[in-house]
């Protein structure tokens, strides 16, 4: 069986390997490897993203409605973010692909 | 999309964020009337094996062998929570990672190095060293602040020694009896509270990047097998009186389960509120624990616990001060 990171650790290393992200878009990437999980749910990741934000590890970089009324914020990783990079397990450790916010 | 579109999505974020930084508040206030709550049981608790007539030459170290059953207690408990939340598989993930080991850690700081000093300092200079222990958060203060670059102002900072302050006015009773070690039972107290001030640093770092549930159980899991490891060999004997008194075990597991909801409070505060505002907070868990006790007719009122009591509320007060801080807890 493949290994899998913790679930918050994906969530820091996913902004960094692909941009900035709304919770919706990390939840349909995060189903992929965590479907099953009753932890892999918008609420969950949400209440990561915004504790990650207070934290300084994530930036909530913009807000919007979208045509459903549903409210997206983008969230960014930020440099204290990316340094937590070394406390990854070998063959996670990330890089920026795009500027930090 | 409109500017009212625009602004209305901004407030409803900064909505969200007042939300999650009450939340911390709560969870480390909550932490500390729960705590205080628990320190009533296991007082009972610990009446409760005494009328069971335990004893033997090694009586004077069940403490000890309590705080293993009930960490142990503290960590199954975590592990039932965290099944009804989908988080179990979380726990092989995290020990695989080197923050998971800092969660280990700060373990080794805060259940058996602290405890024991707590214990010891205890035994060897009585109350003064219960009064020195609840010093931790001014010590984890400063810590967070050099090494988690925690964002404390003077309000918070004053708060902070004011609620100390609280903490250790209630403790302060001149102790009755000799105490031939007193300087070493110092010493103890201060080592207890070191480790507990350490151990909400390393635990606050650690679970920047772990959920705070699976650190919590981790903790409790960790620290139960360590007690394991020294006191089974030193202790055995009164390891096998207590685990075959079933009575006693029942009382010890329930005060440790209960416990695990309010380790639990109290490390998803430090995660929210920082460590300096979530440790503070927490420790108004002596004033919760001597006002439970007056509820329940074990304790009678005093001037140093009405003292302490007011310190205790108006420090709390000046930490919780604007949640708006709590966006931002560092200085990054």
């Amino acid at each position: 069986m493949s290994m899998r990171l913790p679930m918050r650790m994906n969530l820091l290393r996913l902004l960094s390997t692909r941009g900035s992200r709304t919770g919706q878009q990390l939840l349909e990437e995060l189903k992929v490897e965590y479907g099953d999980e009753r932890q892999c749910s918008l609420p969950v990741i949400l209440d990561h993203l915004f504790n990650m934000a207070s934290l300084g590890l994530v930036t909530a970089a913009n807000e919007r409605y979208d045509e459903h009324h549903n409210l997206l914020i983008d969230f960014a990783i930020t440099p204290l973010g990316l340094s937590r990079s070394r406390y990854y397990p070998a063959g996670f450790q990330f890089r920026p692909v795009l500027q930090p916010a | 999309m409109s500017d009212v579109n625009v602004m209305s999505a901004a407030a409803a974020v900064a909505q969200m964020k007042i939300h999650g930084a009450k939340k911390g508040l709560f969870y480390a206030l909550g932490g500390g009337v729960l705590w205080g709550l628990t320190v009533l049981f296991l007082g009972t608790a610990f009446l409760f094996i005494d009328s069971r007539g335990i004893t033997d030459s090694t009586f004077y170290m069940l403490p000890l062998v309590v705080a293993m059953f009930h960490d142990a207690a503290g960590g199954v408990f975590m592990l039932v929570f965290t099944l009804f939340n989908g988080k179990t598989k979380e726990y092989l993930r995290t020990m695989r990672t080197k923050p998971g080991w800092i969660i280990c850690l700060a373990t080794i700081f805060g259940g058996p190095l602290a405890m024991s000093g707590y214990l010891v300092g205890f035994m060897m200079a009585g109350t003064y060293a219960v009064a020195i222990s609840a010093c931790f958060p001014a010590v984890g203060a400063i810590l967070a602040a050099i090494f988690l670059k925690e964002k404390i102002n003077l309000r918070v900072w004053v708060g902070i020694l004011t609620v100390v302050g609280g903490a250790v006015t209630i403790s302060w009773v001149p102790p009755e009896g000799q105490f031939p070690n007193f300087y070493m039972g110092i010493g103890m107290a201060l080592l207890a509270t070191i480790g507990w001030a350490v151990e909400g640093v390393l635990g606050c770092f650690g679970m920047d990047v772990i959920d705070s549930d699976i650190a919590l159980g981790i903790r409790e899991m960790a620290s139960g097998l360590i007690y394991a490891l020294f006191v089974i060999p030193m202790f055995g004997a009164m390891v096998v009186t207590v685990a075959s008194d079933v009575p006693v075990l029942f009382s010890i597991f329930g005060v440790g389960a209960f416990a695990g909801f309010a380790y639990l409070a109290y490390y998803k505060a430090i995660n929210r509120a920082g460590v300096a505002r979530g440790q503070s907070l927490y420790v108004t868990f002596s004033i919760w624990a001597i006002l439970f006790s007056w509820a329940a007719g074990q304790t009678e009122p005093t001037v140093n616990l009405l003292i302490g009591a007011v310190l205790a509320v108006i420090g709390t007060f000046l930490i919780v001060g604007h949640p708006r801080e709590l966006f931002s807890l560092r200085n990054v």
